[in-house]
Parts: structure tokens; C-alpha cells; sequence
């Protein structure tokens, strides 16, 4: 019966208790004992765990018998709540019919917040808002629901006040849902139409995917067939998650579950895919999501040549429990064959080269960030640069164009002095202000993209004592004065060190990279020159002495032992170390050189 | 100075010292009562015997006393000890015998008796010859005293002598490292060891610097001090032999070198290491257990640890890392005869990338470090590790 169906989402700030809140509602509702709780439940990476944000969506089926004396099924799809996830939100909301607002009684409403309530809307979901972390010291309930009120129009009558960790607040929560949130209205009797939101890769079942019926029904046995490729599969395993994996005949429209089909090939569960029915099929796709792109590249190499393979299947596997990730092949002088890598975000990034490393073992070494630049040359064809290697040289180039983006940045009003200023450092136009209530601010700056990426959120944290807070999306590209830096070691350019700067900061860039690698590249057995170029002309050096002093003085019988393992150990430090050329470079060096704090 | 690569060489140690220094690292306990010595040599004794009941009969050309502090034994105790060596042991008949000795209690009387007692090379602990630096190691005597050693010495009839000097010693200066090595030079020895002061962080000396109480030389000051050396040295004609040994031809000290043929050698005392069969082990440090287990005899059952056990490999890789710490160099075509190892083919890679840089040198068939990577050598040792 679809009228007893809730299908809804969390929209959260990072941090304002949305997986917590999760973990309550699957106790309240006996979906977890006690004794199998655990915190944060729906977190299945130790990531997620360590670094207390959630990456990735977990759905979840709860039952609950309403104060009407119902029965409901409640299927809560946990979101991401970083500015780099705005996709994986997208995704869960497509399958909802509404969403709980979730904002923290004493930070009130976040720039990515309000983003994704706007998505919400948007999508014509209805909104059900809530105050969490009411117990706290600091919680201002009353104000932060009137501040929901004026910027969101919510009803601060109807915002709940509650304390996941206290467990205060649940029941209103779960029956505001069942009252507010529409049931789904999809048509049982039409062919099948389901949408994939999410998927991964089980060694043993195949490609699993989460995914909504919109209308008709899926029985396990029957051949499905995904709309945009049209390959068929056979159900093998139909099922719902409460919050583990339990196997049911049949779903149907408004419902929420998981497949397993046999699905061996990556590309065939395409998030955002339709499923429909091969002996009834549906022709028309649902609306899908965008197809996503990634905003920042970098390339991955392997430390070991030898481990190349393995990271391309690494890839291969990251990829199905990620839509967003984008990889191709390509080569560099300096650190041989990698990949280059795209990523919706710096975080996005270093989550997943920190699962490489950790999930397949692999050691890994990352070249500096990069947007996609636009180039028109002179021959009037245009090309799309997402590596500083493959920058054409000066002469071919008639006009260069780089991403930019609106960012909105919300802050009490006593810092908006100091963000203007960050802005307008980093290359920023203003574009509006805008007062929420009498203490916050909106404030929107159009900013080159490649300027955000490296430590703008950490620069804007740092000045704003951490009340600022972050949303930006692509605006366009726009003509920019940009040239390419070159690093040059004994007199050799790596290009994998090459970067994208503006021509007004490319002497200042040069001497703060230089003398980073100074500071970073160890003493060797032979003067280390750096130097940092822009095509032939020299702009800055540095050099890094030669070793003087590396020796055991005494080496007798009784010590021989003792003396060979110092040597041995040696020999082990060369592994954190890439030889490029004659130079032994630490692997995080390539990082390292890009997060200029005091540009 | 070739040695027949199937001679042995035996050292012993003597574990005891009046007291330890701030900067020394090697096993020893303070000499609490001088009973310990006769029960020590009486020990030595009953191991030299057991051992020599397993052994294979190869040749012994050397035979080191060193500690700990040996001179600390009487001559009546060292001739036992030699003279029980000689009963056992196939000895040379030109064989090297060297003590180490500190410079403070030694008279020209009882260096003579040494001296008669078969001892045949004097190793005098020096370290400075400036009484600020040697208070800082921690040293007993002064420089006043080894001066007289030195004296002593010759009187009683050494004419093979090695002065242990030590650089890079907080406070010291470039004039400081010379005085000390001019005066090292004057007293005419006829070999020099000179050590770059190295701290291991558990010794007195290494929590002061851990502590911020000292401060080490910048490594370009202790680089400049060892180029001092090797020049000063050169020019009074002195032989660079090894990394951290001069000596005047013909005197580079025989044991020492042994160890860096990667020789095999018997340690005999507590805490001492042997080294036979591709296996270096130790004799416990336990004085109790060492005496016990000697007291046992002849049922007496080795008491100590293995260090390391050597496949193939590891074995020549040893004799690579050893023999190029010495300027000479191994020669190739004996290293292939004693290994079955060609070095050229081995490490081709490796070489022509040392040569190129310039750190080692090929010529005559030796292998060896190019005298500008002497000091820098742990970097091009360690890529001789597989």
C-alpha cells in the first residue's frame, strides 16, 4: 500500500548531527537493538568514522506504527552533507518524496544547507524542519527557527525542537514525517519504471543497486533491462536494507530496495539509470541526473611502477561505488604511468586516494590539483587543458578562459570585513550582500575556481573563527591572464610540478614553490638546483646543498651487525622517496608545493 | 697489506673500566674490585680452551685486546692469556698482538712487562690532548698523561703505536682539531684513528644533546675537520687506509683489516662477537652467566645470541659493504674467486650511475670509494643492500 510508504532525506549541515539522528530513528523504530548499535551506523567506511562526515548514502527501510495506529514503512536516505557530495544529495532526493531539514540549534542555517533545501524545492519535495542539538549550552532553538523562517518560509511552529544524542524529539520527528511527507503516488499496473540512485560492487554478487520503483512492480526472476544501454539481466537477489540486507519477492511503486543481477561490468548500472522490465518494458527514461563533472583533476602514480595495474583496477572498483569519479590514462616524464583523475572536490580527492591506498594497498603519489582551463589558439580550434603539461606554448595561444564560480559564503556580520578581503585576494568580484537576519550575512563573490580549490575553505574557517560557511556552483568561464609555471630540478622540468598561475602572481608563486621544495627535498649526494620558470625565462631559484655528512666512523667486529642495519634501514627511507632524474623526491612533495597558505 | 683471506683473527674483550665515559657505548662495568679480573682471565681461560676444541685449525694472524679498558689486567694475567692462546691456537708466528690501553696508570714498568708478555702493538685512548674537551667526554686522564703514555711506551720498547683521537666534539673549533692532531703528529705514532664523535641517545652524553645542553658541529664543520685531517695527515705521511685510520705504510693495523676483508674472527669474553660460517653471534654480557658457563667445563654449553645468519647473498653483500669502507678497495677479480660474484655484472646499473656521479672509482681492478664520498659514504653503501 503505497499510502503507508514515506520515502525522505536528510538535508544536513557537516556536523549538525544528521548520522546520528539516523542512528536514533533505526533505535526508535526497532530497526537496530540496542545491543547492535553502533555509533554512526549507516557510516560503512572507517572513514566516514574517522573523519566524522558522511561520504557516502546508505539507505535504510524502517517500520513504524504511527500515533494513528498505522503501520508505516519510513525508507530514510542518508545524504553527504560536504559542499564537494552536492551531487550524491541530488541523487537522494530524486528518490524522495521529502526531506528533514536538519540544522544545528546554536550554528543555525549553513551556505550548503540552504543549497540543498533549494535543490529540495526545487524538486517539489515537501520540507519538514527540525532544531537538533537543543541540550547543548549555546543552542539558541527559538532564534535559529526563526531564522528558518525568514530564509526558508518554513512555519517556525512546525519546526521540531530535538537532541538526536539525547534522544529527545524522535517520535515528533518520525510522526511530522508520516503527516507532512507525501505518500508516493506511483501507478502499480504500468510497466516498470525504477530509478538507480546508487550503487556498489560485491565481490561475490556483482553490481548491487539501490534503487526506487516509481511505478510498477520488480520480482525477483525477472529480466531487467537498463533504459540508456539496453542490456538485459536476470534478478538473482531482491531486497530491502533494515539497515541489513533482507531478501523479498516482490517491490513495488514507492518502494525502495537493492538488486543483484549478475552485473559484472562496471558501466552497466549507471547511477541515475532507468531499470524497467524486458518482457513490459517502459520507453521512457525517467528524468535522469545530470551527468556529473568533475571540477578538479589531478594525477594519481603509482610509487611502484609496477603497481599500475593494480591501481587501474582500484579504479575500475572506486568507480562503481562512485559515479562522480573520473579516470583516464596518461603518462609523465617524471613519475611514468598514472592516471588522471577527476574529482567534484578537493575532499573528494583526498577520499578517495586515501581508499586507494588503504582498501587496495596501494602507495600512492598525487600531483597538484587542477580546474579544466579553456584555450582558443591562434588557429582559431579550441582545446580543453585539465594537466599544465598539456599546455600549449605562448605563441599558440590566443586567448585562455578558466572556470569561475558563485560562491556564497554565509557569516556573522562582525566578519564580513575580513572574507570581502579574502575574496578580493583570491582574485574575487563582488557580486551581492545580503543580510538573513540581523546578525548573518549572505555574501556572493563571483572566484576564479582554481583560487577555492586549494585552501580557500581553510583560509575563510581560520578568519571567520569557523562561523563561516561555503556553497558555490559553476558560473561559466570567463577570459583569464593565466601562464604556466614550470618547476625545474637540475635544470630537468617535472611536469608533473607544472601549475597553472595568473601572470600577476607568478614571480610571488614562483619563490614561495621554490623555496617549499627547498624545505621539503632532502640533502643528496649532489646539489639539488630549483628553479621555477614561465616558458624559457627563469624567475626564481633555489638550491638544496649537497650532503656533507653521512657516515659511520667506526665499523669493528662487535658492531658490524648493528651498523648494516642502519644502512638497511636507509635503503627502506628510499621508498617513501620518487627518483626523478638524479633526485630523490619525497612523495608528499607534489601536494605539499600547492597549499601556498599566504598567497 | 693483504692478509690471507683464510686467517683468523681473535679478539677479546675486557668489559671492565674505572668508570664509563659520557659518549661510549660499548659494554663494560665499572671495576668494582680487582678480584673480578684473575676470576675474568681465569674464565677467559676455560673459553679458550672449549673453543679451541671445536676448531677447524685455519691459521690465527691476529689478536686483539680490547674493552672496556684491558690495561686495567696486570702483565702476569695478560701472559696467561697469551700463553694459553698460544697452546690452543694455531698462532702466526709474525702475529699482531694489540692492546688497547688508557693513559692513566700505565708506567713505563708495566707497559715493559706487556710489552714482554707478547703484547706487540699499543693502542692508546687518547681522544684530546686538550683537558676542556676531554673533561666534556668524561675522560679520567689528562693531557698531561698522555704525553707520558706516549713517552712510556717507547721506552718499554713499542714501536708499533695507534692513537685514538676524537673530532667534531661540542665547543670544538678548527684551531682546537688542529692542535690536537699536531701534537697527535709530533709523538710520531705509527697509526692514527680518528673518530667523528657519533652520540647514541642513551649515553650521558646523547640525553645532553637530546636535552639541548649540548649542542653537536654543524656536519660542514665536522666535513671540514675530516678534510683537515686527511690533508694535515697526507702531508706528514700518514696512509689513509680506511674511512676513519691512517697509518704509516706497512703499520695499518692487521686485525682491523681483517674485519673489513670481511674475515671470519673468534670473540672471545663476554659481550664479544664471532663471526664463522656466514653467522655473527654474541657471547652473553651477563658476567655471571659468562663465568658460569666457563666454570662448567667441559660440559660448559655456549651461552649468547645470534645476530645474523647469512644466506649467500647477504654473505657477499657484507664483504662489499666492509671492504669499501677501506681506500684500497675490493678487488674484483678476488671478490669473483671468493664469492663466485662478478661486482662489474652484479651492479652494472649501480656503478656507471657512482661512477658518473663521481662518488666511487674503478682502476686496477679495484673497486673503491672516491675520496670525496668517504664522508658521504652511508650514501653509496647503502645502495649496495639488494
Amino acid at each position: 500500500m503505497q499510502s503507508q510508504i514515506r520515502n525522505f532525506s536528510i538535508i544536513a549541515h557537516i556536523d549538525h548531527g544528521k548520522s546520528t539522528l539516523a542512528d536514533r530513528l533505526m533505535q526508535f523504530t526497532g530497526a537496530l537493538s540496542d545491543r547492535e548499535m553502533r555509533d554512526q551506523f549507516l557510516d560503512k567506511m572507517d572513514l566516514e568514522r574517522e573523519k566524522g562526515i558522511t561520504i557516502k548514502l546508505q539507505p535504510v527501510r524502517l517500520n513504524y506504527r504511527a500515533a494513528d495506529g498505522q503501520d508505516y514503512v519510513i525508507n530514510l536516505i542518508d545524504t553527504p552533507g560536504h559542499v564537494d557530495f552536492s551531487y550524491e544529495v541530488s541523487r537522494s532526493l530524486a528518490a524522495c518524496e521529502g526531506a528533514l531539514l536538519v540544522v544545528d540549534a546554536s550554528q543555525g542555517i549553513e551556505a550548503q544547507t540552504l543549497a540543498n533545501v533549494y535543490l529540495a524545492m526545487d524538486l517539489n519535495l515537501e520540507i519538514v524542519g527540525a532544531v537538533n542539538k537543543i541540550d547543548l549550552p549555546g543552542a539558541e532553538p527559538d532564534k535559529v527557527k526563526q531564522e528558518m523562517e525568514d530564509v526558508l518560509g518554513l512555519d517556525q511552529n512546525d519546526i521540531i525542537s530535538m537532541s538526536a544524542k539525547l534522544g529527545i524529539g524522535i517520535e515528533e520527528v518520525l510522526e511530522a514525517i508520516v503527516k507532512y511527507i507525501p505518500a508516493p503516488q506511483g501507478d502499480e499496473e504500468a510497466p516498470l519504471q525504477a530509478l538507480i540512485f546508487d550503487s556498489y560492487f560485491d565481490s561475490y554478487k556483482g553490481a548491487i543497486c539501490y534503487f526506487r520503483v516509481v511505478s510498477g512492480q520488480l520480482r525477483k526472476g525477472d529480466i531487467i533491462r537498463m533504459i540508456s544501454s539496453g542490456k538485459e539481466f536476470e534478478v538473482s537477489e531482491l531486497g530491502v536494507i533494515s539497515p541489513y540486507m533482507k531478501e523479498v519477492e516482490v517491490l513495488k511503486a514507492g518502494e525502495v530496495g537493492y538488486l543483484a543481477a549478475g552485473i559484472k561490468n562496471v558501466s552497466d548500472t549507471k547511477v541515475g539509470d532507468t531499470i524497467t522490465c524486458a518482457d513490459r518494458p517502459s520507453t521512457e527514461p525517467l528524468p535522469g541526473y545530470q551527468e556529473v563533472k568533475p571540477m578538479v583533476y589531478c594525477g594519481l602514480y603509482p610509487l611502484e611502477n609496477n603497481d599500475y595495474e593494480r591501481l587501474r583496477d582500484a579504479l575500475d572498483r572506486l568507480k562503481l561505488n562512485d559515479a562522480s569519479l573520473f579516470y583516464e590514462p596518461e603518462t609523465s616524464n617524471a613519475l611514468g604511468f598514472g592516471f588522471r583523475c577527476g574529482f567534484l572536490g578537493l575532499l573528494h580527492l583526498e577520499i578517495i586516494k586515501e581508499r586507494l591506498e588503504r582498501e587496495y594497498d596501494l602507495s600512492l603519489l598525487a600531483t597538484a590539483p587542477s580546474v579544466i582551463y579553456k584555450i582558443m589558439l591562434t588557429d582559431g580550434s579550441e582545446m580543453n587543458v585539465a594537466n599544465p603539461t598539456h599546455w600549449p606554448d605562448t605563441p599558440k595561444i590566443d586567448q585562455v578562459l578558466e572556470p569561475f564560480v558563485k560562491a556564497s559564503i554565509m557569516v556573522p556580520n562582525d566578519y564580513v570585513g575580513s572574507v570581502m578581503e579574502l575574496c578580493q585576494d583570491k582574485r574575487g568580484v563582488f557580486i551581492n550582500m545580503e543580510y538573513l537576519s540581523t546578525q548573518r550575512v549572505m555574501i556572493t563573490y563571483k572566484l576564479p575556481l582554481a583560487e577555492i580549490l586549494y585552501d580557500f575553505f581553510d583560509a575563510l574557517k581560520s578568519r571567520t573563527r569557523g562561523y563561516a560557511s561555503l556553497d558555490y556552483e559553476l558560473s561559466g568561464y570567463e577570459p583569464a591572464d593565466l601562464v604556466k609555471l614550470d618547476i625545474l630540478l637540475n635544470g630537468e622540468v617535472v611536469d608533473a610540478l607544472s601549475m597553472i598561475v595568473h601572470s600577476e602572481r607568478a614571480y610571488h608563486r614562483a619563490r614561495n614553490v621554490t623555496e617549499k621544495l627547498r624545505r621539503i627535498i632532502p640533502r643528496q649526494m649532489y646539489e639539488v638546483a630549483i628553479q621555477a620558470s614561465i616558458g624559457t625565462k627563469i624567475i626564481a631559484r633555489e638550491s638544496v646543498k649537497a650532503m656533507r655528512k653521512d657516515v659511520l666512523a667506526k665499523c669493528y667486529g662487535g658492531d658490524i651487525t648493528r651498523k648494516k642495519k642502519l644502512l638497511e634501514k636507509q635503503k627502506e627511507g628510499k621508498k617513501r622517496m620518487k627518483q626523478i632524474g638524479r633526485v630523490e623526491v619525497p612523495k608528499d612533495a607534489f601536494l605539499t608545493v600547492l597549499q601556498v597558505g599566504d598567497d | 697489506m693483504i692478509n690471507d683471506l683464510n686467517s683468523r683473527g681473535i679478539y677479546i674483550h675486557i668489559p671492565f673500566c674505572r668508570a664509563k665515559c659520557g659518549y661510549c657505548d660499548f659494554y663494560s662495568v665499572p671495576l668494582a674490585d680487582t678480584d673480578w679480573l684473575e676470576k675474568y682471565t681465569r674464565g677467559l681461560a676455560v673459553e679458550i680452551e672449549q673453543r679451541a676444541s671445536f676448531y677447524d685449525g685455519k691459521p690465527i694472524r691476529t689478536i686483539y685486546l680490547g674493552g672496556g679498558t684491558p690495561s686495567l689486567l696486570t702483565p702476569t694475567q695478560i701472559e696467561k692469556l697469551l700463553t694459553k692462546l698460544d697452546q690452543f691456537f694455531p698462532l702466526d708466528s709474525d702475529i699482531e698482538v694489540t692492546m688497547e690501553a688508557n693513559p692513566i696508570n700505565i708506567g713505563q714498568h708495566y707497559l715493559h712487562d706487556c710489552h714482554q708478555a707478547g703484547i706487540n702493538r699499543l693502542s692508546l685512548g687518547i681522544q684530546s690532548f686538550n683537558d676542556r674537551e676531554l673533561r666534556l667526554l668524561g675522560r679520567l686522564h689528562s693531557a698531561g698523561d698522555s704525553e707520558e703514555a706516549i713517552l712510556a711506551a717507547r721506552a718499554a720498547g713499542f714501536s708499533n703505536i695507534n692513537l685514538d683521537l676524537i673530532y667534531g666534539i661540542p665547543g670544538q673549533t678548527t684551531e682546537d682539531w688542529i692542535f690536537n692532531l699536531s701534537r697527535a703528529v709530533q709523538a710520531d705514532p705509527q697509526h692514527l684513528s680518528l673518530y667523528l664523535l657519533q652520540l647514541e641517545p642513551h649515553t650521558p652524553m646523547g640525553r645532553r644533546v637530546d636535552q639541548d645542553q649540548l649542542t653537536m658541529l654543524e656536519d660542514e664543520q665536522e666535513y671540514q675537520l675530516y678534510q683537515i685531517s686527511r690533508e694535515l695527515l697526507a702531508e706528514k705521511g700518514y696512509h689513509h687506509y680506511e674511512i676513519s685510520n691512517f697509518a704509516r705504510p706497512g703499520r695499518e693495523c692487521q686485525h682491523n683489516l681483517l674485519y673489513w676483508q670481511s674475515c671470519e674472527y673468534l670473540g672471545l669474553g663476554a659481550g664479544a662477537v664471532s663471526f664463522m660460517n656466514r653467522v655473527r653471534y654474541r657471547n652473553t654480557v651477563d658476567l655471571d652467566r659468562y663465568l658460569g658457563a666457563c666454570a662448567d667445563y667441559p660440559g660448559g654449553f655456549w651461552q649468547g645470541e645470534i645476530l645474523e645468519e647469512m644466506d649467500e647473498r647477504q654473505r657477499w653483500v657484507d664483504a662489499v659493504l666492509l671492504g669499501l669502507r677501506t681506500t684500497q678497495g675490493i678487488n674484483m677479480a678476488d671478490f669473483q674467486r671468493r664469492f663466485g660474484v662478478d661486482l662489474s655484472q652484479e651492479y652494472a646499473e649501480l656503478l656507471n650511475e657512482l661512477l658518473a656521479g663521481g662518488f666511487i672509482n674503478i682502476k686496477d681492478g679495484y673497486l673503491h670509494l672516491a675520496p670525496s664520498a668517504y664522508f658521504i659514504s652511508n650514501q653509496v653503501l647503502y645502495r649496495f643492500i639488494a
